[in-house]
Parts: C-alpha cells; sequence; structure tokens
C-alpha cells in the first residue's frame, strides 16, 4: 500500500506558482494524464454511497487518493513569539465561536488549517494572536459557508480588541502571504469515509469525532496528514469503548505509524476542562453530543475489558 | 483579573490531568445543561448563550486547582480573548505569561508590515557563507522562480540579483521567492496596460490588457472591494480553486493584484467565448471542430471532477477559445471543492438552460454530474447551431426538456412522482421524441452520447471520465487519451482545427465582439 511517510517531505513541492506555469509535480512531460492515485481499498464506493456520495461513485478512488493523501504542513516550529499554550488558547476560543455562530464542523479545521499555515510561514505580532485567529475563521467561512457571519458580530465577539477595518486588514494579510492557497481537504471526510469503510456505529464515529477535535488544540497535530489523524482518531475511538485488539485493521496506515498521533488526543482527553482548554470538553459533555467528553475520560481512565 | 492569570498560569504549566472523579463532573454537567434554559442570559456583549453554563461550570471546577505561583506576567496579547469565557466585562485583558522573554524585538518589529511582501528578510547567513560567483542566466532565474518561458526580466535585475541573493543551488524560502517576484514585477499594477474595457457587471469589470512583462494580452477581472465584507467569497473560491487548477484546459491565472480598494486577478487571454464562436460561424459549425471542443469541454471538467471540484455554471460564455481551437473553462467563481457532501447550496446556480431537471424541481444535492447535464446541452447547441432548452422560467424550462425527452414517470425516473414540485406543476404526458430530428448533422454515436448526459436521474449521467472513452472520439486516435495534464491536444499533428463552413470572414475583428461578450467573466 502507500507509504504516507513519503508525503511528510519538509519543504512542499509545489511552492507558489505565480504565473501560468503548471505546478511542478503535474507537468512533467510524458507522464501520464492520470497519474496513479494510492489503491482504493475494496468497499469504497459503498463508503461513499453511505456518505450520500454514491453520485461520485466513478471518482471514488480520485477523491479518495486526494482526501486521504493530502499532505500535512511542513513540519516547522511555531514562529519564536508563540507557544503551543498561546496557540491553544486561541484555538479553544475559535471552537467557542465556531459553536456559538452554528458553523459547518470543515469550517473549524479550515480556520485552524489557516492559523498553522500562517504561523508556519513567518512572524506574527503576539498581541494580534486573537485578530488572526478569528480572520482565519472568516476567511474559512468564505471558503465553506452558505451564509457569511458579518464582521461586526465577530469584532462583538472579540469583545472590542479589534475593529472590523483590522478584521479586513488581517484577512489580506492572511491572502498575501498564504498566496491565496486555501483549500485543504480537512480530516472531517477522511473519518467519514475510514468509519462508514470499518462500519463503525454511531458512538464510535462521535467519539471519534471528539478525539479529532480535540487533536486541533496540539501544535504537533498540524503536522499529521488529515488522513492519518483521523484513522488515529477512529483507531483510539474503537479500542477506547471496545477494548484493545478491537476495531479494523487500519486501511491506510499501520499501528505504528498512528502511534505518535494517539497521545495527544488522549492527553487532550483526559484533561478535562482545564481553564483555557475546555471548550472541546465542553462541547462535547452536553446532552446533544451524548456527554461524548465524559464517557471518553471514564473509558481512558478504567479501560474495558478487551473482547473475549 | 485573578482568575486569568491563574487560568494562563496552569496552562502554561503544561498539560495538566484530572483526578477528580468524572461522574461528579457528569452530573454537574447535566444539572449545568438542563438548568440553564431557564435563566440564559440574553446576547449581549458579544457573549454566546452557552457561555452562562460553560463559566458556572468552569467556576466551580476551577475552583479544585490550587494556585500555581505566576511567572513573569509581562508581555500582553490580544485584549479579551478569554472574555468569551464570560469572564467579567470589565479586566478581560489577557495576560499571557511568555517563555521567550526576547520576544520584543521580533514580535513588536513587524509593526510596520502592512502586506507581508513587505517583510522582506534577507537570508543573510547563507549569503556569507557560500556566495557563488557565476554568471545567474535568464535560465536559472526562470527555473529558480518557475517563471513561464516569454517573460521580460526587467533591464538590470540579473545584476542586481547578482549582487544581493543567495547561492542558487539553495533552496528558496517561500518569502525570499515572493520577494524575487515582487521586485521583477508580479502583484502590482504597474506590471499591466489597460487596453479596453471588455464587460462589466455587478462586481467586477474587465478588461484587456498588456503584461509588461511578457508583452502577452491578459485579460484583467477587477473585482471592487466591499469594504463591509472584505474580498467577496466568488474570489477567493476562484482564486484558491484555480491555484490548484493547472490544466491546459482551464484558464490560467497569471497574478493576483490584491489593494484595499480592489482584487484584480489576472487571466490569460482568449479571442471569444463559444457563444461568440458560434456567432462567428453563423452558428454551422464543422462537426469535426464540435467533437474537439467537445473532447476539450470533457478533459477540463473530467479534471475537476476527479479533484472534486464542480464548475456549476457551465454555458457557452464561460468556455473561452483562442485561434488555435483551444477550448478552456472559465469562470470557477460559483464552483467549490467539495468537502462537506451532505452541505446543501441554494439550487439557483446554473444559468437556467443548462441547468439539469434534478436541480431544477429542487434537488440540492450536488455531486459532478450537475455538471453532465450542461455539457449535453452545449453539445446540442454546437451540433444544431441553437440551444437547446431555451427556458425563461423554471417551468418554462422544464416544459421545454419533457416535450422533447418525454414527461418522466416513475418508471423512467424514479422517486420523482413523489416530488411535490412535479406533482404541483402538472406536465402533460409527452412522449419522448427522436433527439436526431431535431439534430440531424449528428451521427449515430453523437446521437448515443448525447442522449447518455441528457438523463434524467443525476446518476445515470455518464461521468466526463467516461464520456471521453466513448466510441464518439475514436476518429481522434489513441493518442489524444495519453497526453499530459498540462499539454493541449493540438500538440499532436493528427489533431486540427478544421475551417468551420459558416464562417464569415468579420471585416471588423475587434470591434465585432460587442459588449455583451466575457460575461463569463463578470460576476
Amino acid at each position: 500500500m502507500l507509504s504516507p511517510t513519503a508525503h511528510l517531505d519538509p519543504e512542499p513541492r509545489s511552492t507558489p506558482v505565480p504565473d501560468g506555469v503548471p505546478a511542478g509535480r503535474r507537468a512533467s512531460p510524458g507522464c501520464p494524464e492520470r497519474t496513479p492515485g494510492p489503491c482504493a481499498p475494496p468497499g469504497l464506493e459503498e463508503a461513499l454511497s453511505a456518505l450520500g456520495l454514491e453520485g461520485e461513485r466513478e471518482y471514488a478512488g480520485d477523491i479518495f487518493a486526494e482526501v486521504m493523501v493530502c499532505r500535512a504542513l511542513p513540519r516547522r516550529a511555531l514562529p519564536r513569539t508563540v507557544t503551543p499554550e498561546m496557540r491553544a488558547l486561541v484555538v479553544d476560543w475559535l471552537v467557542q465561536v465556531h459553536e456559538y455562530l452554528g458553523l459547518a464542523g470543515d469550517t473549524l479545521y479550515l480556520a485552524v488549517h489557516l492559523l498553522d499555515s500562517y504561523l508556519g510561514a513567518g512572524r506574527v505580532r503576539l498581541h494580534r494572536l486573537q485578530l488572526l485567529g478569528v480572520a482565519c475563521l472568516f476567511v474559512a467561512c468564505k471558503m465553506e459557508e452558505c451564509v457569511l457571519p458579518e464582521p461586526t458580530s465577530l469584532c462583538l465577539l472579540g469583545d472590542g480588541s479589534f475593529s472590523r477595518a483590522e478584521l479586513l486588514c488581517a484577512e489580506r494579510r492572511i491572502l498575501s502571504r498564504l498566496d491565496f492557497r486555501l483549500h485543504h481537504p480537512g480530516p472531517l471526510l477522511c473519518l467519514g469515509l475510514l468509519a462508514a469503510l470499518a462500519r463503525s456505529g454511531p458512538q464510535v464515529l462521535l467519539l471519534a469525532t471528539y478525539f479529532l477535535e480535540l487533536s486541533l488544540l496540539e501544535a504537533e497535530a498540524a503536522g499529521w496528514e488529515p488522513g492519518r489523524r483521523a484513522a488515529a482518531a477512529l483507531s483510539l475511538a474503537h479500542r477506547v469503548l471496545h477494548g484493545a485488539g478491537s476495531g479494523p485493521e487500519p486501511a491506510l496506515y499501520s499501528r505504528a505509524e498512528l502511534g505518535p498521533v494517539e497521545p495527544c488526543m488522549v492527553r487532550a482527553a483526559l484533561r478535562g476542562p482545564a481553564p483555557g482548554l475546555a471548550a472541546i470538553f465542553l462541547k462535547y459533555a452536553r446532552p446533544q453530543r451524548q456527554g461524548t467528553s465524559l464517557v471518553a475520560a471514564r473509558l481512558l481512565r478504567h479501560p474495558p475489558a478487551g473482547p473475549p | 483579573m485573578k482568575k486569568f492569570k491563574r487560568r494562563l498560569s496552569l496552562t502554561l504549566r503544561g498539560s495538566q490531568t484530572i483526578d477528580e472523579s468524572l461522574s461528579e463532573l457528569a452530573e454537574q454537567m447535566t444539572i449545568e445543561e438542563n438548568s440553564s434554559k431557564d435563566n440564559e442570559p440574553i446576547v449581549k456583549n458579544g457573549r454566546p448563550p452557552t457561555s452562562h453554563s460553560m463559566h458556572s461550570f468552569l467556576h466551580q471546577y476551577t475552583g479544585s486547582f490550587k494556585k500555581p505561583p505566576l511567572r513573569r506576567p509581562h508581555s500582553v496579547i490580544g485584549g479579551s480573548l478569554g472574555s468569551f469565557m464570560a469572564m467579567p466585562r470589565n479586566g478581560s485583558r489577557l495576560d499571557i505569561v511568555h517563555e521567550n522573554l526576547k520576544m520584543g524585538s521580533d514580535g513588536e518589529s513587524d509593526q510596520a508590515s502592512g502586506t507581508s511582501s513587505d517583510e522582506v528578510q534577507s537570508p543573510t547567513g547563507v549569503c556569507l557563507r557560500n556566495r557563488i560567483h557565476r554568471r545567474i542566466s535568464m535560465e536559472d532565474l526562470n527555473k529558480r522562480l518557475s517563471l513561464p518561458a516569454d517573460i521580460r526580466i526587467p533591464d538590470g535585475y540579473l545584476e542586481k540579483l547578482q549582487i544581493n541573493s543567495p547561492p542558487f543551488d539553495q533552496p528558496m524560502s517561500r518569502r525570499s521567492r515572493r520577494a524575487s517576484l515582487s521586485e521583477i514585477g508580479f502583484g502590482k499594477m504597474e506590471t499591466y496596460i489597460k487596453l479596453e474595457k471588455l464587460g462589466e457587471g455587478t462586481y467586477a469589470t474587465v478588461y484587456k490588457g498588456r503584461s509588461k512583462l511578457t508583452e502577452n494580452l491578459v485579460a484583467l477581472k477587477e473585482i471592487r472591494l466591499e469594504h463591509e465584507e472584505g474580498a467577496p467569497c466568488t474570489a477567493i473560491r476562484e482564486v484558491s480553486l484555480l491555484k490548484d487548477l493547472k490544466h491546459a484546459n482551464i484558464v490560467t491565472l497569471h497574478d493576483i493584484v490584491h489593494t484595499d480598494k480592489s482584487l484584480t486577478l489576472v487571466f490569460e487571454y482568449l479571442d471569444k467565448d463559444l457563444k461568440q464562436y458560434m456567432d462567428d460561424c453563423g452558428n454551422i459549425m464543422s462537426m469535426h471542430n464540435v467533437k474537439l471542443f467537445l473532447y476539450q469541454i470533457l478533459r477540463g471538467l473530467a479534471y475537476c471532477h476527479r479533484r472534486k471540484v464542480l464548475h456549476r455554471d457551465l454555458k457557452p460564455q464561460n468556455l473561452l477559445i483562442n485561434e488555435k481551437g483551444e477550448l478552456k473553462l472559465a469562470d470557477f467563481g460559483l464552483a467549490r471543492a467539495k468537502s462537506v457532501p451532505t452541505k446543501t447550496y441554494s439550487n439557483e446556480v446554473v444559468t437556467l438552460w443548462y441547468r439539469p431537471p434534478d436541480v431544477l424541481l429542487g434537488s440540492s444535492e450536488y455531486s459532478t454530474q450537475i455538471d453532465m447535464w450542461g455539457v449535453g446541452c452545449i453539445f446540442f447547441e454546437m451540433a444544431s447551431g441553437r440551444p437547446l432548452f431555451p427556458g425563461s422560467t423554471v417551468e418554462d424550462e422544464l416544459h421545454l426538456i419533457f416535450r422533447l425527452l418525454g414527461t418522466p414517470s416513475q418508471e423512467t425516473w424514479p422517486g420523482v412522482s413523489s416530488n411535490d414540485e412535479f406533482k404541483n406543476y402538472n406536465f402533460p404526458k409527452y412522449k419522448p421524441q427522436p433527439l436526431i430530428n431535431h439534430a440531424p448533422r449528428l451521427d449515430s454515436e453523437g446521437i448515443e452520447l448525447i442522449t447518455k448526459f441528457l438523463q434524467y436521474e443525476s446518476k445515470k449521467r455518464v461521468s466526463a471520465e467516461e464520456a471521453m472513452k466513448h466510441v464518439y472520439f475514436r476518429s481522434l486516435g489513441p493518442r489524444i487519451h495519453a497526453l499530459p495534464e498540462s499539454v493541449s491536444i493540438f500538440s499532436l499533428k493528427e489533431i486540427q482545427l478544421q475551417k468551420d463552413p459558416g464562417f464569415r470572414n468579420s471585416s471588423y475583428p475587434e470591434t465585432g465582439h460587442g459588449k455583451n461578450r466575457r460575461q463569463s467573466m463578470l460576476f
């Protein structure tokens, strides 16, 4: 199968191409029109149908390839002025704004992706971190949402610490620094696909969604591919609910490859509603989400016996 | 204030695990949820309704933590990062205790940089260590910056580069690369000369222009920026999509000029759109050219669909054609990378004439097949010289479709009989008519292919990928299927445009293209 480590090269291969020049990897003459993607696992078409994507069976393999093998951000340290804790604080706040505005799940992942890309591409003024976060959310909404939040309401949620003009200026800076490369297939569709492939139940999926969202708080998680994060969250959810050794064999990643991703999710789940990092925990503790975060913490502390 | 500091210092001490029993927590949580319903605060001061319960919960909970000593409470980030957590509104300044004391030197010096291109930093360390004194040639530069082959670098640029640039064998950072591009003239309006206005829409004006760098013609799509909302979604989506889409049958975005007043997209210039092309040849196209154009539409579309990008607004005005006969898909303002399949969009996206019946009947399920109906309509229009279903309203459009293809029934379109809109229209029961009567110039293979596009059920429509392999295209030879993505089909010597029988030699080649052309580029 494919080796995801091959996609972890430190420098992005396609640096911004300004001008009508086809990106290198797609333009090398002589390569066939269709570059062979990773082989789609059996049952993929059924999994797509389960997600309401039966129209896309024709492109099942291509979609799988694009979603699963989307590369992670190059592993780059945060700017010196930003600690992982500060980043987590901003993400936590974004989770609350996101939930309050009732935005789509992908919007949150895209916003955090944009934040990480921005932080990875240069300096940031420290007292602008919150503004940067909300501007990333604003841009993510423009990519994902049908109805945009009003810039003024975003300013209100920031409690007046930035003006609308500053928000729009930050947006311009983001677009410029990221060179309008905003598209990023987040890990949610990966998770949906993998769960459908593994025929995971709704409880497993909800728990995995929780673990996946927790990984947003961790700066190091940005260095893993969305597919790998989704696979790790799902595998962890299976094991937490049904004991060690349960759950499907991961389709794309070996247990060893998922290993390093899981601790950050477990750590975050055990941390509970730590001050400044509580938003995801509280969000998933609500009855609408069946108290998932509470269940998770309890199960992680007292793992159920493995299957007979 | 105290609470903040405590919270932050807790944050900074690293991950803290909770040893309290979680079942207690669960009880508290449900109580909070239930009780907070009654006295939900009104959304005021930007506080979300949820914050009340969150706060009191947090408050109870944080009480159990010991207060750790504060360290270095100096630097401050943004005012109210935490105020969302319903901390007291006054004094909701957020102090961040921060590990790096040198932060001032780095963090504050950034003050002046309005756009990132100002943030140029020369990687001096590298420069000193390993300067290579060889002449930098144009090829070096083009390769390094991946510039188009026909670019003209301003005089003196190479000399300047010789003096202060990192050695050429070192990889270039994204920032210094952008700085170099900016020095050459990318991203600047001065680089482009506006020649004439091609059209104007609500949000954008399109000009024909010329690039001083390449001397090539360009199309400048100038989008006025809304002061309320910043850059429009359509522009952001179009640009970010086009950044990822590099294909011989998709219009190339050369450059972006972003100022606070406007956002200008610099596209390659193509002479006309398909509508104009058909007008110019008196709506009688060579059937060979119809095949070449259709193939190129499918080729561009298959490339998009493989990337989960739906065009969603296919029409002849959005298909641009140059004098070689190369056809390119344009206007991706309504397209989007489809990351969430469950999301529903407004169903007012596709121009009525090319809109599939399932969307006309209110379906909000969007899959790549919604583009394929439009391909069928355009195919017919090229072959017959007139639009297939030129409806003026949704009902009229459906009526025209059903009159030709037959009114659908539960047998021909499972599920249609339970569609409320379909029932309300109460269309007469038309029988399907043979398509050949309406497009007599199409051969039987063409008729077979067009039928595959014009399927009522979206999942039965042939995909772009599949359609390219249809026997209708066999006469183009086998090599056309093995072309690299960025290579035009006209690079094969067996592929050549034929003279269109109806082509009239326009004596006014430029002015003849009236005001209504280039609708495609407008929002």
